[in-house]
C-alpha cells in the first residue's frame, strides 16, 4: 500500500518539476512548467533571441507588473543591442538585479511583480523589480487637518512613508528595522526610531508582541494595533494612529517608535500617554499662550462630553436643590409636558445623536446636508414641539456632540462618546454619587494602563513635573524639555 | 515571597499616599473632638499629636528597616516563629479589616445622610465596592498614582475650606490656654487617632523605593495633615465659636454649606461627592493591607483572591451592623484604640524586641 502511493508521488514528480527544484538550464522545460503551475495566473511568457544570439524568457504577470518599464529596460536593450561581447546583466538598464534559481522563489517574486529572465543554459534566472503600484498624491490627511504646518500626508507604501519621515528627520540616529506579519500574506512592517531618544526595552517588547501576532492576513495598521497593544479590554487607545509625517517626526523626537504597515497610510506610534491625544501638531507652532487656550479648551470639552449628560441626570432626578429656584422654575416648565424620565430622555437623543453622526460620516456631501437638515430641524425643534424631549436636553446633547468633536484623534473621540452611556446609566441610579463613583472608575483605569510598558497616565498618573510643562498648559517651547519617555513609576 | 521590585513607590507617592490614608474620617469630627474637652486653645494639641505621630512612624521605620523587604507578616514570623507570628499576623489582618470596613460603613452613613436619603444603604455599599476592588487589584503602585491624583484634584477643597474664616469672628479663639495646659493635654489622645493611617507604615515600607527617604516622607505625610487639620480647626472654630462647634456631628461638613454660588445652591452635595474620593484613598489601602497580608500569610504572590474574600466578608458584616451614628461611635471607639496600641506601643515592643532578638541571635552564631 505504501510502496504504491510512493510509486504515484513519484510519477507525479517526474511529469511535473515541483516547486522545491531548481530551475532547468533547458528553456522548455523552463517553459513547460511556467505553462502547467496553477499558482501564476495572468501569467504572460515570452520567448525571444536575445543580442549574443541565445534564446530567452520574459515572464511577468500581466496585471501587477509594469510593461512599458520592462520594454523599455528589459526587452529593448536586450533586443537592440549590437556589441556582442557584453554580458546580459550590463545590458539591461534597471538599477539592481537579482539571481534565483528556485521555482518557489521565483512564483513568489512573479506574484510580487518581478521580471524574470530566463536564459538558455543558464543555471539562475534574473530577477528584475517591476511593480506596478497604484500610488495617490500625499494629500493632507482629511481628519488631522492643522491651519499652520506641513500639508503632507502619508500614502499607501511603505517605502515612500519611510521617505516622507527621513525628510523631516535627517539624524543620522534614525534607524528601520523590517518584519513581516501575518501568517498567510505576509505584509512588510517597518519600526522607525531615533537610537539615542528611544527606550531600548519598549522595542524588545514591541518586537516580542509583533512576532507573536497569530493572524492571518493584516490589511490595516488597525489590525496590527488590536494585536498588539496592552490591554484589549480598554476602551482608550493605546497607540496614536497618524496619518500626518509631521507628527510621527515629532513623536520619534520624543523616543516614540512608528510602525509603519505597508498599505496603509496610517502610522501607529506607541508608547503613548494620555496626555497625547489631547495634542495637535500645531499646538507647537502656534504661540504658546494661544495653543495653552486651545489645549485647556480641550480638556475642559472632555469633561464636558463625558459628564455633562450624566450631571443633567443626576441633577434633575436627585439633587434638584443644588440648583437657583428660577433656572430649576425654568428647567421644570421645559420638561412640564415631557412623560419620560431623564434617563430614558437622555438616550434617546444621545441616540439619535450617534445615529445622525454616523451617518453622516459615510454619505456623499450633497445628501449629507440633508442629514443636516432632519436632525436639527426634524429632531431638534419638533421632537421638542411634540412633548417628547425637554429644551433643555436638547442644548445639553448639542453641548456634548460639540464637545466630543473637539478632541483631536478620532479614537479617543470615540473612547469619551462611548463613555457617557455607562455614565449616564451610574447617574441615573446613583445621581452625584454614581458620578463620582464613574470618575473613580476612569480615573483608576487610566492610571493602570500602559501602554508598550510605559505608564498611560503619564504626567499625571504617575506625577512627572517636568512634563507637566507641556500638558494641559504649553509652556513656551524654550521651556519645555523634551525628556525620554521611560518606564517609571 | 512578593515582588517589589516592579512595584516600588516614589517619594511623592509615598507621602501622598501616607497621607490618604491619615485623613479621612477622622477629620470631619475633629473640630467637635477637639472643642469638647480642650476648649478654645485645644489646637495647640494639634502639634503634640503631629509630635507624636511623627515619632510613631519613626519607630515603625526603625523597626523595619532592618529587614528591608519584609512586611509586618514576615517580620512576625521571624520574631516570634511560625504559630505565634501567625496568629499575630490574624490579629493584623483582623485589625486592618476592621479598618476598611469601618470607613466603607461611615462612607455609607454619610452618602446615605447628606447626598442619598432615599437610597438602600447595601446598593451604596455594592456601588462604591466596584472601584475599591477595581483598584485595589492593580497592586500599591496603582493605588499610590491615584492618591497623588486624588490629592492634586481636591486640593481646591482646603481653599473652601479656608473661607469660612474671613466671614467669622477672630475673637473665639481667645483666650488662649485659659485653664492651664491640663486641657490640651486631655485632648492629645483624642488627637492621635486623627493621625492613625500612619500603621499602614508595616505594609508599605517595603514598596518605597528609596528607603534612606522614608523619614522625609513621613515628615511631608504627617506635615500635609497637620496642615489640613489646622485649617479645618481653626475655620470652624471661628465660623462657630467653640460652643458652637459641640452641636454638630461633623463639622467639617457643615462647614460647607454656607458656601453658595450664583448658579448652585446647596454646594455641600457637590462637596461631599468629591469628598468620595478622599475617602477612597483611605479605605482603599486599608482594604489592600488587609489582602495582602492574608496573601502573604498564606504565602500567595497574588492578592487578588484575597481581595475577593474579604468582599463577602464586608457584605455579611453590614448586613449585620445596624448603620447608626452610636454604632458608628462605638466602632469608632474600638478602632482607635486598637490602633493606638497598633501604631504606638507596638513599633516600641518590636524595636526592643527586635534589638533583644538581635542580640540573641548574634550570640548564637
Amino acid at each position: 500500500m505504501r510502496r504504491r502511493r510512493r510509486k504515484i508521488k513519484d510519477l507525479i514528480q517526474e511529469q511535473t518539476p515541483s516547486q522545491d527544484e531548481v530551475i532547468s538550464t533547458s528553456l522548455t522545460i523552463n517553459k513547460e512548467y511556467l505553462d502547467q503551475t496553477p499558482n501564476l495566473p495572468g501569467l504572460t511568457v515570452r520567448e525571444i533571441t536575445i543580442f549574443d544570439g541565445r534564446n530567452a524568457l520574459v515572464t511577468y504577470i500581466d496585471n501587477i507588473s509594469d510593461t512599458p518599464f520592462i520594454s523599455q529596460n528589459v526587452l529593448s536593450p536586450l533586443l537592440s543591442t549590437r556589441e556582442k561581447d557584453r554580458t546580459v546583466a550590463n545590458v539591461i538598464t534597471v538599477p539592481k538585479i537579482r539571481l534565483v534559481n528556485k521555482w518557489k522563489d521565483i512564483e513568489t517574486h512573479l506574484l510580487q511583480g518581478s521580471c524574470l529572465l530566463f536564459l538558455e543554459g543558464d543555471k539562475d534566472a534574473l530577477l528584475v523589480n517591476a511593480l506596478k503600484t497604484q500610488k495617490r498624491k500625499p494629500m493632507e490627511p482629511a481628519n488631522e487637518r492643522t491651519i499652520r504646518g506641513s500639508h503632507i500626508g502619508f500614502i499607501e507604501s511603505l517605502e515612500d512613508n519611510i521617505s516622507m519621515l527621513r525628510h523631516f528627520l535627517t539624524s543620522d540616529q534614525l534607524r528601520i528595522q523590517y518584519t513581516f506579519v501575518g501568517k498567510e500574506n505576509k505584509t512588510k512592517i517597518g519600526i522607525v526610531y531615533l537610537e539615542n531618544l528611544a527606550n531600548p526595552e519598549a522595542l524588545e517588547e514591541l518586537m516580542t508582541r509583533i512576532e507573536g501576532v497569530k493572524y492571518k492576513t493584516i490589511l490595516d495598521s488597525g489590525e496590527l494595533e488590536q494585536m498588539i497593544e496592552d490591554n484589549p479590554y480598554s476602551i482608550f487607545p493605546q497607540f496614536l494612529a497618524s496619518e500626518r509625517p509631521d507628527s510621527v517626526a515629532a513623536d520619534l523626537l520624543q523616543g516614540r517608535y512608528a510602525i509603519i504597515v505597508d498599505r496603509s497610510p496610517s502610522v501607529i506610534v506607541g508608547p503613548i500617554n494620555f496626555n497625547s491625544f489631547f495634542q495637535s501638531i500645531d499646538d507647537y507652532s502656534s504661540r504658546w499662550i494661544s495653543s495653552s487656550f486651545i489645549r485647556i479648551l480641550r480638556f475642559i470639552s472632555f469633561v464636558i462630553a463625558i459628564f455633562l449628560p450624566s450631571f443633567y441626570i443626576a441633577i434633575i432626578s436627585f439633587h434638584y436643590e443644588i440648583l437657583p429656584l428660577e433656572l430649576l422654575l425654568s428647567i421644570g416648565q421645559s420638561r412640564r409636558e415631557v412623560p419620560f424620565p431623564p434617563i430614558i430622555e437622555a438616550f434617546l437623543m444621545e441616540f439619535i445623536l450617534e445615529m445622525l453622526r454616523e451617518a453622516g460620516l459615510r454619505l456623499p456631501k450633497s445628501i449629507g446636508q440633508t442629514v443636516g437638515i432632519v436632525g436639527g430641524i426634524i429632531i431638534g425643534q419638533s421632537a421638542v414641539e411634540a412633548g417628547i424631549v425637554s429644551n433643555i436636553m436638547v442644548i445639553v446633547v448639542a453641548m456634548t456632540a460639540i464637545s466630543s468633536f473637539v478632541m483631536p484623534n478620532p479614537e479617543m473621540a470615540f473612547g469619551i462618546r462611548f463613555i457617557r452611556f455607562p455614565m449616564m446609566l451610574v447617574a441615573s441610579f446613583f445621581g452625584m454619587v454614581g458620578i463620582i463613583i464613574g470618575f473613580m472608575v476612569i480615573v483608576m483605569h487610566l492610571v493602570s494602563l500602559e501602554s508598550l510598558g510605559t505608564p498611560y497616565g503619564i504626567p499625571f498618573g504617575p506625577l512627572k513635573w517636568k512634563d507637566l510643562k507641556d500638558s494641559v498648559i504649553r509652556f513656551p517651547l524654550w521651556a519645555i524639555e523634551k525628556v525620554k519617555t521611560s518606564r517609571s513609576n | 515571597m512578593p515582588n517589589f521590585k516592579n512595584n516600588t513607590i516614589t517619594l511623592t507617592q509615598f507621602s501622598l499616599l501616607l497621607y490618604g490614608t491619615q485623613s479621612g474620617i477622622g477629620i470631619l469630627s475633629l473640630p467637635r473632638d477637639l472643642a469638647e474637652i480642650g476648649d478654645t486653645s485645644s489646637w495647640i494639641a494639634l502639634f503634640i499629636g503631629y509630635g507624636l505621630s511623627v515619632l510613631a512612624s519613626i519607630l515603625i521605620v526603625q523597626v523595619m528597616k532592618n529587614y528591608p523587604g519584609d512586611t509586618i507578616i514576615q517580620l512576625f514570623k521571624r520574631f516570634f516563629g511560625k504559630w505565634l507570628g501567625s496568629f499575630l499576623s490574624v490579629c493584623w489582618i483582623v485589625y486592618t479589616t476592621f479598618g476598611m470596613f469601618l470607613i466603607t460603613v461611615t462612607t455609607i452613613f454619610i452618602i446615605n445622610t447628606w447626598v442619598l436619603p432615599k437610597t438602600a444603604p447595601y446598593l451604596i455599599l455594592l456601588i462604591i465596592t466596584i472601584p475599591s476592588f477595581y483598584l485595589a487589584r492593580n497592586g500599591l503602585r496603582i493605588i499610590s498614582r491615584f492618591s497623588v491624583l486624588v490629592f492634586l484634584f481636591t486640593s481646591w477643597m482646603a481653599i473652601l475650606f479656608m473661607y469660612p474664616m474671613f466671614t467669622g469672628n477672630l475673637l473665639h479663639l481667645l483666650p488662649i490656654i485659659k485653664d492651664g495646659i491640663m486641657p490640651i493635654l486631655k485632648s492629645v489622645p483624642n488627637i492621635t487617632f486623627s493621625f492613625l493611617g500612619i500603621e499602614l507604615l508595616f505594609i508599605i515600607y517595603p514598596f518605597l523605593e528609596d528607603k534612606s527617604k522614608a523619614v522625609k516622607g513621613i515628615l511631608i505625610a504627617n506635615g500635609i495633615t497637620l496642615l489640613s487639620y489646622l485649617v479645618v480647626t481653626f475655620s470652624s472654630f471661628i465660623y462657630y465659636g467653640p460652643y458652637e462647634v459641640v452641636e454638630y456631628v461633623w463639622p467639617t461638613l457643615n462647614l460647607v454649606k454656607p458656601i453658595e454660588f450664583p448658579f448652585l445652591e446647596r454646594f455641600e452635595i457637590i462637596f461631599l461627592s468629591f469628598y468620595l474620593l478622599i475617602l477612597a484613598t483611605t479605605g482603599i489601602p486599608y482594604y489592600f493591607a488587609s489582602s495582602f497580608s492574608i496573601a502573604q500569610l498564606l504565602g500567595r504572590k497574588d492578592h487578588q483572591l484575597a481581595l475577593l474574600f474579604l468582599l463577602p466578608v464586608v457584605y455579611i458584616s453590614f448586613f449585620f451592623f445596624t448603620n447608626s451614628l452610636t454604632n458608628l461611635d462605638k466602632l469608632g471607639n474600638i478602632f482607635n484604640k486598637v490602633g493606638l496600641g497598633i501604631a504606638f506601643i507596638l513599633p516600641v515592643l518590636l524595636l526592643f524586641y527586635g534589638w533583644v532578638f538581635r542580640l540573641f541571635r548574634r550570640e548564637k552564631t
